[in-house]
């Protein structure tokens, strides 16, 4: 199957490539693959297999926000009720070829509007958001989106601050690491795999790690990008806290270089902590649900998963 | 006092019907809602919602009423254009009435699909979920409608040519044929006759909805349903069906959409069922889904677990 997954590789979005899967969980990982008749594949979804307590899981991959299903439309699939019942039988066959285990948690992206299949074979869903900057090509117009602090801050950055590429994948680790300390939150992952993850992302031109310096050359903020054809994602960053106009600055020159690009979308990335959506909102990005899909072996292990949190 | 504003509200403001005074007084009963109300500083009333408390299995909960696909949230209109500062006047209301909700063992109500940030609640401890309702927007004319439908849809309507589309006032028969539908479809009703039969009275009141039926050349009523419908959107709340005649529900539906337009209905809300057999006849007519939230809590984890084990969780 992933020999017939690379073949429509290029179609899909960064999250569902396999050198990114590959560089997160090496083997660990498979597609579902659909195909009509012709042998023309016509739906695809990736899981992450691993193993918890002796228990066999499927469960999101760290650093890999909600991926999706793709589904390659037939031209027939005009009338509105054509293209749902070929979403739906998709993700019906899509589905039908998930392992057993006992426990999957999966996340489908702003692309994937129908999760009902999945509730008829008794998954359970809860909706979580992102923030997405659209057509930032437009910079004057998305300037102009931004709150009156946005600009405020922005202009007061722009003077003092400077922003440069970088490849400090050590300086990007810490700096995450002491915000989401700050947060309460837990990094779910290695510096070893940013290392690994980082080094594949330039290797196929897919990133990069910017940063922002005062005026004594010291680092105040940093963040990785990461891009595919239509959209570029803030997959990490880290910034002092009293440098209120370092993430601003930052933003605004990734924005411009993204500009420069012909990427369209910025996604902040989600969060549903109640201090980030603010923040995302101020720059005029606009909120984009997704999709928590998930399923235990059995009311016993789903009444485990509660009690542990992790559903 | 609080009841006083809110029905006075419902007087002066477009709420939906779901959400009027004397819906609620049937379908919860008048002592089990509560309205919950939120001023901004000029004392006006910017928000309204309401709950509805219910003994289930020895505890406290809220829930959402019989016969009423959403609850939610009344919300004046901003009158900004700065879609930032609407957000913002919007997430406040929601985050003052998800405070102001009495803490039950277990929470769970619907809201309209208008609702669609709700991370106020998620702060507030409330889980959610997505269902969906199929709806057709803007009906203007019936011939782009028709073109919409699939291939079986056309020709049921086809079949259903010899069919008589009548409004009634036939409760009993609409029951009727609606518990057999959900009998078939493996599903049961959760409401009495007599409740809707009130229903339906205060309905006709307030001239906010009407059954209607198709009879076959034998004049037996083959299929019915009860249409209710606010200021924009009308709803199709209940459908019975004779399972013998597969045209004649989707005849049922052909026929109300010359009656919306004359009457001025912009907007009919199927009120799709996540039911595979329901969903698949409603998705054939080609109205848009639209994704609702259900909101839920629990109040600790033993009431969770509970849920889980009674499978009475929609979460």
């Amino acid at each position: 199957m992933k020999e017939k997954y690379k073949e429509i590789e290029a179609e899909l979005p960064i999250f569902m490539q396999s050198w990114w899967l590959n560089s997160l969980c090496g083997e660990a990982w498979q597609p579902c693959m659909t195909f009509d008749k012709k042998g023309e594949a016509t739906g695809a979804m990736v899981y992450h297999f691993t193993s918890k307590y002796g228990m066999k899981m499927i469960l999101p991959l760290p650093l890999s926000p909600a991926s999706g299903i793709w589904f390659n439309y037939p031209i027939a699939a005009q009338k509105l009720h054509s293209k749902y019942n070929f979403e739906i039988q998709i993700t019906e066959k899509l589905i039908a070829q998930l392992p057993k285990t006992f426990l999957t948690i999966t996340q489908l992206g702003v692309n994937f509007t129908n999760w009902m299949p999945f509730h008829w074979q008794n998954y359970k869903q809860r909706t979580r958001y992102t923030y997405i900057l659209e057509n930032i090509t437009n910079l004057g117009v998305v300037r102009q989106g931004f709150s009156d602090s946005v600009k405020v801050n922005l202009k007061k950055g722009l003077e003092d601050l400077q922003v440069k590429e970088s490849e400090n994948v050590d300086l990007l680790y810490q700096m995450s690491k002491e915000a989401i300390d700050r947060s309460k939150g837990k990094l779910n992952y290695t510096q070893a795999t940013l290392n690994m993850l980082y080094f594949n992302i330039k290797k196929n031109n897919s990133g990069q790690i910017f940063e922002v310096q005062n005026t004594d050359n010291q680092p105040i903020a940093i963040a990785l990008i990461v891009w595919d054809k239509q959209t570029a994602y803030l997959l990490i960053s880290g910034d002092e806290k009293k440098h209120k106009s370092a993430m601003t600055t930052l933003i605004w020159r990734i924005l411009e270089i993204l500009a420069e690009k012909n990427i369209h979308n910025f996604d902040f990335e989600g969060s549903m902590l109640p201090h980030v959506e603010p923040f995302n909102r101020s720059f005029g990005a606009t909120q984009k649900p997704y999709h928590l899909i998930f399923k235990a072996k059995n009311k016993f292990f789903e009444i485990l998963f509660a009690l542990k949190g992790i559903i | 006092m609080i009841k006083n504003q809110y029905s006075e509200l419902c007087k002066t403001e477009s709420l939906p019907v779901f959400l009027q005074n004397w819906w609620l007084d049937i379908v919860c009963g008048a002592n089990n809602w509560q309205p919950i109300l939120i001023f901004d500083k000029n004392n006006q009333i910017i928000g309204a919602s309401f709950y509805y408390n219910k003994i289930r299995y020895g505890f406290q909960t809220i829930t959402q009423p019989v016969l009423t696909p959403f609850s939610g949230v009344w919300m004046r209109p901003f009158t900004g254009k700065n879609e930032r500062k609407k957000n913002q006047y919007e997430a406040e209301i929601l985050k003052e009435i998800a405070e102001n909700l009495p803490k039950v063992s277990f929470f769970s109500q619907n809201f309209h699909f208008s609702l669609k940030n709700i991370l106020p609640f998620h702060w507030a401890g409330f889980e959610n979920t997505l269902r969906y309702t199929y709806f057709f927007e803007n009906i203007e004319n019936t011939k782009e409608l028709y073109q919409g439908f699939n291939e079986n849809v056309t020709r049921n309507i086809k079949k259903g040519e010899n069919l008589i589309f009548e409004p009634s006032d036939d409760v009993q028969t609409l029951y009727d044929l609606y518990k057999n539908s959900l009998q078939h479809a493996k599903s049961q009703v959760y409401f009495s006759f007599d409740t809707l039969n009130l229903l339906y009275q205060k309905i006709k009141e307030n001239e906010a909805g009407q059954i209607f039926q198709v009879k076959n050349s034998e004049n037996q009523v083959v299929s019915a349903c009860l249409l209710v419908w606010d200021k924009e959107t009308a709803y199709l709340l209940i459908l019975g069906n004779s399972r013998l005649h597969q045209a004649a529900a989707t005849t049922l539906i052909w026929q109300l959409f010359p009656y919306l337009i004359e009457k001025n209905i912009k907007n009919l809300d199927l009120e799709g069922s996540m039911l595979p057999s329901v969903e698949k006849f409603y998705r054939s007519l080609g109205a848009e889904r639209k994704p609702y939230f259900r909101i839920s809590k629990a109040k600790n984890k033993f009431i969770e677990t509970l849920l889980i084990l009674v499978k009475k969780s929609p979460i």
